[in-house]
């Protein structure tokens, strides 16, 4: 059987127990036949439990899951597009314009991550916030790219990028109210728990959106492997492609860094991950088993978040370098043995 | 034969547009490209060649003239139709190393399945026939990666094909390739224009294969103009000596290829008993600075009678000395350079 089939059959099963770990784990010691029960609609007879599983495990395992396909996903098609294996949200400063658009958002606007979680208006702004941030940046990536020839000084621009958005970021929390500034720490440490069971259709229909969005361009995408003059003369058209990534990049960064923060290393990770396991670069099974991947490594980093049980929750970006790091520093130690880099 | 025109040049201005300045490198440039025949671009490095074929693979417009493909104005053509027109090899290093070959000639048929890029069984066929084609079909399943660079250019070749394009443009394919890989290369590249009916444009700096393996040939001069032609019409046309301009580096119509004719040097009457013999001696003397004759039309030059690679009479003054080596023959005549 087929490489991918394999990969992908072993990744789905792993996803699955992974989900079933993520709601039996937890502060509270649920048994885990009655959170079948009640994730089935049987009632168990612990109001607390009940609300337990519904409240908080469900919802922060399924957007552990798309927050890692997502991420996972954008950092693929950012490598591809700049044909540069260390691109990712984190490094190009995608990431920080998302978190400069939710700043804006949350310290100018008054409003706190309480108010903006609550409503569905103050989902859309921090969403809408997000997004505009995302795409600012990568829109100033894709136009410095026309500039710049050498893909190292384009990711030290976007480095650069990052630091303006920080520094701006930093200057607006200057300004702003304690509590305001409070919110924007705990949400800048990044955790799963931010999406409520009422804004998760939502969350699940916007990160789906760009999911769907990224498997219609695995063609093009394929074309720009050759680099941007094969593609060319293969019928892609560069600069509508482009800017079909830019906006699925944008939206998949965005709707993820407004609710879990910006979380780092797991789009720059995963695409690697998934080329290790298959061998390959060609996105029909690879951008597939990345998506998988994604989801498998964010529930893995949530299992770990959760870990000390009632002393709380460790940050979600003290997990994921930890997970990520070690990849990168493999595959830039192995790199000549590594197909895909020559 | 009537051989159809493929691509047909009227005094078209190449160059470059840079925010408001015009760069031209060529001015009124006509050309006509026909199918079934290999063309090879000749012409020293800055001629222009390459601005040449990015003009006829429509990466940059002309800036003045018509350039038609097909009777038709290239303009007129959509994107998908010039990727179904016109294929290109390029030489820059790509990052495919993690697809094989199968994967990689597959993307050919990029401009010809549908959304998703999907084959069908005819796609498959081709893709296969290509691989074939190039001689690839025991590599098929490997990754790019463990390629050499003669293969990595032939699987290029391939994904042109798949193509199906009647026009295949490549950038210097024999450019990091070693004598033998060229020839083979050369030789692909004209088996697939005759019989696969493509009209094939080339650059090259190899004038030696040139020569002997193309059809035609363009040859940008030095005065910035284009000669083309059939190869024997170009080259006896004396042309050649205007690909680079240099004093004392001429090309030799005997052997076909660029040769140091020194001004200065020493008459020598060579003879030999056969005409290897006579060339390789001929080059030991060239070497050295030595012009060589085959009678001394009465003043008494010094004379070489090669029997054997063995046996090197040399005659001078009237003494003769029997060398056995034209090692030990040049360390006592000496060199004039």
């Amino acid at each position: 059987m087929k490489r991918e089939y394999i990969c992908g059959g072993f990744l789905t099963l792993l996803i699955v127990l992974l989900v079933l770990t993520n709601l039996a784990v937890g502060t509270v010691d649920i048994p885990f036949r009655d959170v079948l029960n009640i994730l089935i609609g049987k009632e168990s007879g612990n109001v607390g439990w009940n609300f337990i599983v519904w409240e908080t495990r469900f919802p922060q395992t399924v957007t552990a899951l798309f927050c890692g396909a997502a991420l996972a996903v954008s950092g693929l098609m950012l490598q591809t597009t700049f044909s540069n294996p260390l691109a990712g949200p984190s490094i190009l400063g995608i990431n920080s314009g998302a978190s400069l658009g939710v700043a804006f958002v949350m310290l100018v606007g008054g409003g706190s991550v309480a108010t903006a979680t609550f409503s569905l208006s103050g989902f859309l702004s921090v969403l809408l916030g997000a997004f505009l941030g995302a795409t600012l940046v990568l829109a100033v990536i894709l136009f410095l790219s026309t500039l710049i020839r050498s893909n190292v000084m384009l990711l030290i621009a976007g480095i650069m990028l990052g630091y303006i958005a920080s520094s701006v970021i930093s200057l607006l929390n200057f300004f702003s109210t304690a509590e305001g500034v409070h919110s924007y720490m705990v949400w800048g440490m990044g955790n799963f728990s931010g999406v409520s069971l009422e804004q998760l259709p939502w969350f699940v229909l916007v990160t789906s959106l760009g999911l769907m969005l990224s498997i219609l361009l695995i063609k093009p995408l394929n074309a720009m492997l050759l680099g941007q003059n094969y593609a060319e003369n293969l019928g892609v058209n560069i600069q509508r492609t482009r800017n079909y990534l830019l906006i699925t990049t944008g939206i998949l960064t965005a709707v993820v860094t407004a609710f879990c923060g910006p979380v780092s290393f797991i789009g720059l990770a995963v695409p690697h991950m998934a080329r290790l396991l298959l061998g390959t670069s060609n996105h029909n099974s690879l951008l597939p088993i990345t998506l998988l991947t994604g989801a498998c490594v964010t529930l893995m980093c949530n299992l770990i978040c959760i870990l000390p049980g009632e002393y709380g929750i460790i940050p979600l970006n003290a997990v994921t370098p930890i997970m990520g790091a070690p990849v990168i520093i493999y595959v830039i130690i192995n790199q000549r043995r590594i197909q895909y880099f020559n | 034969m009537e051989k159809r025109v493929v691509f047909e040049g009227r005094n078209l201005t190449t160059g470059y547009k840079h925010d408001k300045q015009r760069v031209e490198v060529h001015q009124g440039l006509n050309f006509t490209l026909y199918a079934g025949e290999m063309t090879c671009l000749l012409g020293c490095n800055g001629a222009g060649k390459s601005t040449l074929l990015r003009t006829l693979a429509t990466a940059q417009p002309a800036l003045s003239g018509k350039l038609n493909l097909f009777g038709k104005d290239i303009a007129d053509y959509s994107n998908r139709e010039l990727s179904k027109s016109i294929g290109i090899v390029l030489t820059e290093r790509t990052q495919i190393g993690g697809l094989t070959v199968y994967e990689l000639v597959a993307l050919g048929r990029q401009p010809h399945t549908g959304y998703f890029g999907r084959l069908r069984t005819t796609d498959k066929e081709l893709v296969h026939r290509a691989i074939e084609l190039v001689g690839l079909r025991e590599k098929a399943d490997s990754y790019m990666a463990q390629l050499s660079d003669g293969e990595r250019q032939k699987a290029m070749i391939a994904k042109a094909l798949v193509q199906e394009c009647p026009i295949i443009i490549l950038y210097e394919p024999t450019a990091f390739l070693d004598v033998v890989s060229r020839i083979e290369m050369m030789e692909l590249l004209h088996q697939i224009a005759v019989n696969e009916n493509k009209a094939v444009l080339l650059s090259t700096h190899d004038v030696e294969q040139a020569l002997s393996l193309s059809d035609k040939l363009w040859v940008m001069t030095n005065e910035k103009k284009m000669r083309c032609g059939t190869v024997e019409d170009v080259v006896l046309s004396g042309c050649m000596d205007h690909l680079f301009e240099h004093q004392t580096i001429r090309f030799d119509l005997n052997k076909g290829g660029y040769l140091s004719h020194h001004k200065k040097g020493k008459d020598v009457v060579l003879m030999a008993t056969d005409s290897i013999l006579y060339y390789w001696a001929q080059n030991a003397l060239q070497r050295n600075g030595f012009r060589c004759c085959s009678n001394d039309g009465g003043y008494s030059l010094p004379c070489l009678e090669v029997q054997s690679s063995h046996v090197l009479i040399w005659k001078e003054e009237n003494k003769t000395v029997t060398y056995h080596s034209f090692e030990e023959l040049l360390s006592n005549i000496g060199s004039c350079v």
